[in-house]
C-alpha cells in the first residue's frame, strides 16, 4: 500500500532504442578491436597473413620486410637486407619462406625463421611490384614487373622458365586460380586482365576494365574474377568473359581485393580504397554490409584465414590491426591458465588472514534455505543531494558523471520538484561554465534537445547577469551560440535538401 | 433503488471512540462510523439535513458505561444532535439557532456546557461568527459571546484550487484535560479557562488573547495545558509556555516581575519559542500525550515530529498529498492523519510507519492554469473487474469499486509531483491500459506528456509497465481512445496531428511492442477529440470544428463532417452508439451544441444548443446519456471558465429521436461525469434491480455519486438520497450529502424546456442540408460562405450568387 514511500533514486533517463539496430554483419565486425596501431616511417605497400595457424604476418614498408606474430601481434622478425624500395612481401603456402620484390627488379626468397636469403631471382630490368608462389606447387613463383613482362619462375634453379610479354604497360596485381592449377591472371596498367596457362607462353584470354589495374581476385569457384582498376570492382564471369556487376562504391582507386569467410555459410568480399573506406559486400548480392573509415589512404589490407584478426596499411605509414574480442579473451584465458596451472594451491592455516574469511563466497546448494539480505539501494551522489533537498550540487554531481542521460533524468526530477530555476540561479561562475559545457556538447542532439532547449533559455534568462563577470563565461557562451548556429544551418541545408528530394520523388512518381 | 457513494473522509477532523476501535467520521450530512480494524462502514448516523461540521465523543467515567458510546455532533441545520452511534440512534436534539461551525465540550466535569462556534448573521460576501457557550442541561446558550469572529469568504478560491488549498475555517481547540479551550482567529489565540457550570454571563468568563506575528492557521493545546502552539501560513511554529499564569491562577504573582524575555508584554505567556521547518502553510497541529513532541503537517505532505526541549526533528517524507488533520488516537502512539487525497492514515510515531492506510475515492485532478482546457479522463471502466479507473495527481491511477464504495487497488509507478494523469484507456478484455499523464513544466522546461501501455501480468499486481513513450506529440496530448477488438490506441495532440498506436509481435524474442503505426492531421487543425466505432472500422477525430473519419486500419480518409453554421466551435467530444448508424459529438464555443450524425446519410440528425459536460453511451446500445448545462459556459480558446455552483441536467437520449426520454436535474453536476456500467449481476444486486439494462453512474465535481437504473419505472419516486454538494461561506468547498428525493424525480420543467427547444431550434430538426446551407450563407459574411468541405458545400450557382450578392452590398456601402 502506498504510504510513505520509500526514495526512489533518480536513474539514467531510459531513451527509445534504436529503429534500426545493427545488423549480424555490422556486429560482426564492430567485434574487431584494435589491436595494434604502429606509425611506420613510410607508406606500408603490402601486407600478407600466413595461411598456417598461428598466421604470422608480414607487412612490406620501405626497405624492410617486417614479421608480426599473429597472436600477439608483436614484432617477430625484421628482414632488411634490401637496397632499394621492397614490394609485395609474402609468405609460401607453408608458411616456411618468405619472398619480396623490389625496386631494383630482384626477387629474393627469404628462410622465414633464419631470414637468410635461400634465392634470388634476377631477369626482371624494372621493378618488381608484385610475386606470389604457386599454391598448387611450392617450387614456382609467378611476377609482374613493371617492364611489362610476366614471368614463371622455377624457384629451385633460379630460372624463368616461361615468359609473358603480353602486357604493354605495368603489371602490378595477379591472381591464381584455385580451381584449375596453372592458370593465373594478371592485371596491367594497360587497362586489360590477361589469363595465362603456365604451360604456355600465350594468354589464354583477355578481359578489358578500362582502367588501370590495381587488384585482381579469382574466387573460390574459379569460374569469378573480381577485377579492381580506378574506383570500380567489376565482377566477371571467366567462363563467359563478361561482367556480371560493377561495384561503385568507392570514391577513389580500389587498391585490395579480398575474399573471406566470417561464418562457413557465407562468404564476403572486402576492398580497401584510397579514400580511406574499407567496404564488405556480401557476394550473394554484392551490397555494402559494413564499411571502416581509415585516416589515409589505404595501401595494403589482408585478413588473416581464420577471419580473425584485419590488418591495413595505408600511405601515411600507418600500420593497424584489429582482432575480434573473442580471439583476444581467448588468449589471455589460456594464458592465465598457464600461470594458473604453475601455482600450487595453498593450503590456508589460522596463521593467514584469509582463513578467518573463507566461505564467504560460498554458493548455495539447491536445498539450503537462504535467508534474504537487505539491499541498500544503489545511490549515486546526485540522490543524496536530492535528498537533502541541495539542487544546486544535485545538477553539478550530475554533470560531474559526464553522462548526458544522467543529466536529463537530474533535470527532469528538477523540474518535478520545482527547483531547477533555483538551481540555476544558485550556481557560481565556475559552475556556471560547466553546466554550459554541457549544453555545448549536447544541446543539438535530437534526442536530449527537447529538454535542453528550454533549458539553456532558462539558464540565460537566469544567470545573464553574472556572463558579463567573467571572460571564460563569455567564451563558454560563444561556443554555445557557435553550436547552435552549426545546428541551425545544418537543418537548414538538410531541408532545402529535403526540398530537392521532393520534387525529384514528385517527378519520378509523375 | 439508487446507489450512494464516494463520500470525503479528510473534509472535517475525525473522532475516535473512547476504546479506540471506532473512528467517526464526518461525511457530508452524515457521520459514519468505521472500524479501526477493518477500515470498512460499521455505522452511518443519518438525522442532520445539513453538513455535520465536528464531532465530540463523549468521554465519561468507566461506571457511566452507557455514555461511552455516546457523541455530539453539530452541524449546518443549527442543530446539535446527541447519538448513540454503535445503535446509531439519535438521543438528543438541540436546536441552536445558528449554523454551527464548530464545538468543543469541556471533557472533565459533568455534562454541562458546550462550546460552539456558530454563524450568526450573514451579511454581503462574508459572516460574522460568535464564540458561544451553550448549557446542556437547560439547553440553553449562555447570555452574551465569548468572541466575534469573521468569516471572509474569498470568492476567486473555488475554481482555481481544489478543496484543501483554501483556507481552513476557524475551529475551537479544548485541551486535554479539558481546563482550557482555544481558538485560532487569524490575528490572534483566544484561550479560554473552563468556567463553573453555574456561570451565568459570558464575559464572566475568564479569557485571554496572545497576538502572533502571521495569520494563524491552527492551534493546539499540550497535556499538561502549559505550552500554546499555533502555526502560520509561512509555516512559522510559535510555542507560548505559561499561557494564562497571570489571569487564570495568581492574580498578582506575576505583576511585580519584570516582563523582559517576553517576546509581547500584553501578552499573557512566559516566553515564545518558534519553530520552523515547514516553508508551506501548516495544516495540523498536535501535541503527543506525555507532551514532549509536537506533531505537525503541512502542504508539502511532509508529516514533521520535533522533539520540544531540543527542536530535533524526525520527518516522514513522501507522502504525496497535503495535510488536512491530525487526530490522537486512545493509543497514545497512533495517530491518524487525515490526507487531502480522501485517505486516513493511521501512523505509529514509535516506529514513524503507517500501520493502516483507508482510502477513499480520490478527487479530480488539477490541471495547471495554463492547461485547463485540457478535457482529461474522469472515469473510465475496467470491464472486467466492474471498477471503476480514476486517474489522478502524482502518477496515480485508482480503481474505485462503486458498487462497495470501497478502494480496490492503485497503479503507481513511482510518487511524482506536479504530475497528473490525464487519461486511461482499457482493452475490452482489460489485459491493457493505456494512460497519458502531464508533467507540469518549470519555467518552460520539461513539461509535456508522457503516453505509457501497461500490460496485467497476473492477477495480485494489477498492472505492470511495458512502453513508456516520452513526448508522444510536439504537444500535450488531447485526447486518448482504444480500439474495441484490435491492440490499437490513439491519441489527438495540440500539435494539430493524431498518431495510431500498435502492438506488433517481435517474431524473434516473443515479445510484444508498441510502435506508432501511422499519423494523421487534417488542414493543420488541433485535434480534441477521438472515437473507434464499436465494429472498429471507423475513427472519428475531430479536428477543431470539423469532424474527420478515418479508416483505422488502411490509415486513410474516409470522410469530413462538419457542423453546418459553427465556424468558431470546437468538437470536444465524440462517441459512437453500438448497433445503430449514429455518432454523437459535442463541441464547445460560442455557440455550444451537441449534434447527432446519421452516418449512413452522413447528415446531421438532430441538434440542441447546449453546453455538454459529458457523455456516455449505453454499451447495449439504443440509448446515450448526456450531462448538459442549459447555461452556457463562458469559453475562451485555450481557456475554460467552469461554473463554481451549477446544476446540470442528465438527460437520456435514443439517438433517433431528439425527445429526451428522461431528464433528472443533478446538483452541482457541472464538472461531474458519467458512465453506463454493464447490468452484471453485482450492478443488479447492489442497487435491488433485476433489469438487463444497463444502469448510470454520474459522480459529481466532488467524485460523490450515484448508481440508478435509468429506465427502471419506479425511478421516478426513489427513496434514495442523491449526492450533493454546496459551497460555504469560509471560502472553501465542503462535501455533503443531503436527502434530496426530488433531485432524481424526471424534472418534467427541464423536458418542457427541452421540447420548447427543440420546437424553437431549426437546426434539431433533420432537414436537408440543402435548406440548411442556403440558410447560414444568407446570414453569415460571405467569408464564411467557402468555409466547409467541398462536399457539403451546396450547388456552385448558389454560392456565385450568394458571393456576387455579397459584393453588391459592399459597393452599396
Amino acid at each position: 500500500m502506498e504510504a510513505a514511500s520509500s526514495y526512489v533514486p533518480v536513474g539514467k533517463k531510459q531513451l527509445p532504442k534504436s529503429r534500426n539496430p545493427l545488423t549480424a554483419d555490422s556486429k560482426f565486425w564492430r567485434r574487431f578491436k584494435r589491436r595494434i596501431v604502429d606509425e611506420q616511417k613510410f607508406a606500408v605497400t603490402c601486407v600478407d597473413f600466413c595461411p598456417v595457424f598461428p598466421h604470422d604476418f608480414v607487412v612490406t614498408a620501405s626497405t624492410r620486410v617486417v614479421v608480426y606474430d599473429g597472436a600477439s601481434c608483436q614484432v617477430k622478425k625484421t628482414i632488411s637486407r634490401f637496397t632499394d624500395l621492397a614490394y609485395s612481401g609474402s609468405f609460401r603456402p607453408d608458411g616456411q619462406l618468405i619472398m619480396a620484390g623490389g625496386e631494383t627488379g630482384l626477387i629474393q626468397i627469404f628462410d622465414a625463421n633464419s631470414r637468410i636469403t635461400l634465392r634470388q631471382l634476377k631477369g626482371h630490368s624494372r621493378a618488381v611490384r608484385w610475386v606470389r608462389y604457386s599454391e598448387s606447387d611450392k617450387l614456382h613463383v609467378l611476377s609482374g614487373s613493371d617492364d611489362n613482362s610476366v614471368r614463371w619462375w622455377d624457384v629451385a634453379s633460379e630460372e624463368a622458365v616461361v615468359k609473358f610479354q603480353e602486357h604493354t604497360d605495368y603489371v602490378r596485381c595477379g591472381s591464381y586460380n584455385p580451381a584449375s592449377p596453372g592458370i593465373w591472371v594478371t592485371g596491367s596498367y594497360d587497362h586489360t586482365v590477361r589469363m595465362w596457362d603456365t604451360r604456355t607462353a600465350k594468354s589464354v584470354s583477355l578481359l578489358q576494365h578500362d582502367k588501370p589495374l590495381e587488384d585482381v581476385l579469382f574466387f573460390p569457384s574459379g569460374s569469378l574474377l573480381a577485377t579492381a582498376g580506378g574506383n570500380m570492382v567489376k565482377i566477371w564471369d571467366v567462363v563467359a568473359g563478361k561482367v556480371l556487376t560493377v561495384l561503385g562504391n568507392h570514391q577513389k582507386t580500389v587498391k585490395k581485393l579480398k575474399l573471406t569467410t566470417p561464418s562457413e555459410s557465407e562468404s564476403r568480399l572486402l576492398t580497401a580504397s584510397l579514400d580511406g573506406l574499407l567496404k564488405v559486400f556480401d557476394i550473394e548480392d554484392f551490397k555494402v554490409v559494413h564499411a571502416a573509415k581509415y585516416p589515409g589512404p589505404i595501401l595494403a589490407m589482408d585478413v588473416s584465414p581464420s577471419c580473425t584478426s584485419l590488418a591495413v596499411g595505408t600511405a601515411s605509414g600507418l600500420l593497424s590491426v584489429r582482432q575480434r574480442k573473442s580471439v583476444i579473451s581467448e588468449e589471455r584465458a589460456t594464458q592465465a591458465l598457464e600461470v594458473s596451472g604453475q601455482e600450487q594451491k595453498e593450503v590456508l592455516r589460522p596463521s593467514n588472514f584469509r582463513y578467518f574469511l573463507r566461505g564467504a563466497t560460498e554458493k548455495a546448494s539447491d536445498d539450503d534455505y537462504v535467508l534474504g539480505s537487505t539491499k541498500r539501494a544503489l545511490r549515486q551522489e546526485h540522490d543524496w543531494l536530492l535528498l537533502k533537498f541541495r539542487y544546486k550540487d544535485a545538477l553539478l554531481a550530475a554533470l560531474n558523471t559526464k553522462d548526458p542521460t544522467v543529466v536529463v533524468a537530474v533535470i527532469e526530477e528538477l523540474v518535478a520538484r520545482k527547483g531547477l530555476v533555483q538551481a540555476f540561479s544558485n550556481l557560481e561562475v565556475g559552475e556556471l561554465e560547466i553546466l554550459l559545457a554541457f549544453l555545448t556538447k549536447h544541446v543539438a542532439s535530437p534526442k536530449y534537445s527537447r529538454l535542453l532547449v528550454p533549458a539553456a533559455h532558462s539558464v540565460f534568462d537566469t544567470c545573464a547577469t553574472s556572463f558579463a563577470a567573467s571572460q571564460s563565461l563569455k567564451q563558454q557562451v560563444t561556443k554555445l551560440k557557435y553550436a547552435v548556429e552549426e545546428e541551425v544551418r545544418l537543418q537548414e541545408s538538410l531541408q532545402s535538401f529535403q526540398g530537392m528530394l521532393q520534387t525529384l520523388v514528385q517527378a519520378a512518381v509523375h | 433503488m439508487a446507489l450512494r457513494g464516494g463520500s470525503f473522509f479528510a473534509d472535517k477532523q475525525p473522532s475516535f471512540s473512547c476504546d479506540g476501535r471506532f473512528l467517526l467520521v464526518c461525511t457530508g450530512c452524515t457521520v459514519s462510523v468505521l472500524s479501526v480494524a477493518t477500515g470498512l462502514r460499521v455505522a452511518e448516523l443519518q438525522g442532520h439535513t445539513d453538513r455535520v461540521t465536528s464531532i465530540v465523543v463523549v468521554k465519561g467515567l468507566e461506571e457511566a458505561k452507557s455514555v461511552l458510546t455516546h457523541a455530539w455532533t453539530s452541524s449546518w441545520d443549527k442543530t446539535i444532535r446527541l447519538w448513540n452511534f454503535t445503535t446509531a440512534t439519535q438521543i438528543t436534539v438541540i436546536d441552536v439557532g445558528y449554523k454551527v461551525v464548530s464545538m468543543v465540550r469541556e471533557q472533565h466535569e459533568t455534562l454541562s456546557s458546550l462550546y460552539t462556534t456558530v454563524i450568526r448573521k450573514t451579511e454581503f460576501r462574508g459572516y460574522t461568527g460568535r464564540v458561544l457557550l451553550l448549557h446542556i442541561a437547560s439547553q440553553k446558550t449562555v447570555e452574551g459571546h465569548l468572541a466575534k469572529v469573521c468569516f471572509l469568504r474569498s470568492l476567486f478560491c473555488f475554481a482555481k484550487f481544489s478543496t484543501f488549498q483554501t483556507s481552513l475555517p476557524r475551529v475551537l481547540v479544548a485541551s486535554r484535560k479539558g481546563s482550557f479551550v482555544g481558538m485560532a482567529d487569524s490575528a490572534k489565540v483566544w484561550v479560554w479557562k473552563v468556567p463553573a457550570p453555574s456561570v451565568g454571563y459570558c464575559s464572566e468568563v475568564q479569557a485571554t488573547v496572545l497576538h502572533p506575528w502571521q495569520p494563524l492557521t491552527v492551534m493546539a493545546f499540550d497535556p499538561t495545558e502549559t505550552l500554546v502552539a499555533a502555526a502560520d501560513r509561512r509555516g512559522l511554529i510559535t510555542v507560548w509556555k505559561n499561557v494564562g499564569e497571570r489571569t487564570f491562577y495568581s492574580s498578582d504573582y506575576r505583576r511585580g516581575k519584570s516582563d523582559s524575555g517576553r517576546a509581547d508584554a500584553n501578552d499573557d505567556a512566559e516566553s515564545r519559542t518558534t519553530y520552523h521547518w515547514h516553508h508551506k502553510e501548516v495544516a495540523c497541529l498536535s501535541f503527543t500525550a506525555d507532551g514532549s513532541y509536537l506533531l505537525s503537517g503541512g502542504r508539502e505532505a511532509v508529516f514533521v515530529m520535533w522533539h520540544l526541549e531540543t527542536g530535533n526533528q524526525r520527518f516522514l517524507p513522501r507522502l504525496g498529498t497535503p495535510f488536512r488533520y491530525i487526530t490522537s488516537a486512545p493509543d497514545p502512539s497512533v495517530f491518524v492523519l487525515s490526507m487531502a487525497d480522501n485517505s486516513l492514515r493511521f501512523l505509529n510515531i514509535g516506529s514513524m510507519r503507517m500501520d493502516r492506510v483507508i482510502f477513499g475515492i480520490k478527487p479530480y485532478v488539477t490541471c495547471p492554469d495554463t492547461l485547463e482546457w485540457l478535457n482529461v479522463t474522469k472515469v473510465a471502466l475496467h470491464h472486467v473487474h466492474g471498477t471503476v479507473a480514476v486517474p489522478t495527481a502524482n502518477l496515480i491511477v485508482q480503481f474505485y469499486d462503486v458498487l462497495l464504495d470501497k478502494h480496490a487497488n492503485q497503479v503507481c509507478q513511482i510518487l511524482k509531483y506536479n504530475t497528473v494523469v490525464t487519461h486511461v484507456a482499457f482493452s475490452v478484455d482489460a489485459s491493457v491500459m493505456v494512460t497519458v499523464d502531464l508533467r507540469v513544466a518549470e519555467a518552460g522546461v520539461g513539461g509535456g506528456s508522457f503516453l505509457k501501455f501497461w500490460t496485467k501480468s497476473s492477477e495480485h499486481i494489477p498492472y505492470t509497465l511495458h512502453t513508456s513513450v516520452d513526448s508522444p506529440h510536439g504537444g500535450e496530448v488531447l485526447a486518448l481512445a482504444y480500439h474495441p477488438s484490435k491492440n490499437i490506441a490513439v491519441t489527438c495532440s495540440r500539435a494539430n496531428d493524431f498518431k495510431l498506436w500498435v502492438q506488433t509481435k517481435n517474431e524473434s524474442k516473443d515479445t510484444h511492442n508498441w510502435r506508432c503505426s501511422a499519423t494523421g492531421s487534417y488542414k493543420q487543425k488541433r485535434m480534441h477529440a477521438a472515437a473507434f466505432s464499436h465494429d472498429g472500422t471507423l475513427l472519428a477525430v475531430a479536428a477543431e470544428e470539423l469532424i474527420t473519419l478515418w479508416n483505422p486500419l488502411s490509415n486513410t480518409l474516409v470522410c469530413v463532417l462538419s457542423i453546418p453554421g459553427a465556424f468558431h466551435e470546437v468538437v470536444g467530444m465524440l462517441s459512437f452508439v453500438p448497433k445503430c448508424p449514429y455518432l454523437i459529438s459535442a463541441s464547445f464555443g460560442k455557440q455550444p451544441q451537441l449534434t447527432v450524425w446519421n452516418l449512413s446519410t452522413l447528415s446531421v440528425w438532430w441538434s440542441y444548443q447546449v453546453e455538454v459536460e459529458g457523455i456516455t453511451v449505453d454499451p447495449n446500445g439504443g440509448h446515450f446519456a448526456v450531462l448538459a448545462s442549459s447555461h452556457t459556459k463562458r469559453y475562451h480558446k485555450g481557456g475554460a471558465e467552469v461554473k463554481r455552483n451549477g446544476t446540470a441536467q442528465v438527460c437520456l437520449f435514443k439517438p433517433e429521436s431528439p425527445l429526451p426520454t428522461s431528464v433528472w436535474n443533478f446538483k452541482d453536476g457541472i464538472g461531474g461525469a458519467l458512465l453506463f456500467l454493464p447490468p452484471t449481476e453485482e450492478v443488479n444486486k447492489a442497487i435491488n434491480a433485476s433489469s438487463s439494462e444497463s444502469k448510470l453512474l454520474i459522480l459529481n465535481k466532488h467524485r460523490e455519486y450515484v448508481i440508478f437504473d435509468p429506465y427502471s419505472e419506479s425511478n421516478p419516486k426513489p427513496a434514495s438520497k442523491i449526492a450533493a454538494n454546496a459551497a460555504i461561506e469560509d471560502g472553501k468547498l465542503i462535501s455533503f450529502s443531503i436527502y434530496l428525493s426530488l433531485t432524481l424525480e424526471p424534472s418534467f420543467t427541464a423536458l418542457d424546456t427541452f421540447n420548447a427547444m427543440y420546437l424553437t431550434t431549426n437546426t434539431s430538426k433533420p432537414i436537408a442540408q440543402h435548406d440548411q446551407l442556403s440558410k447560414i450563407t444568407s446570414t453569415q459574411p460571405w467569408g464564411d460562405l467557402l468555409n466547409a468541405p467541398s462536399h457539403v458545400l451546396p450547388s456552385l450557382t448558389d454560392i456565385g450568387q450568394q458571393i456576387l450578392e455579397s459584393f453588391l452590398q459592399k459597393k452599396a456601402q
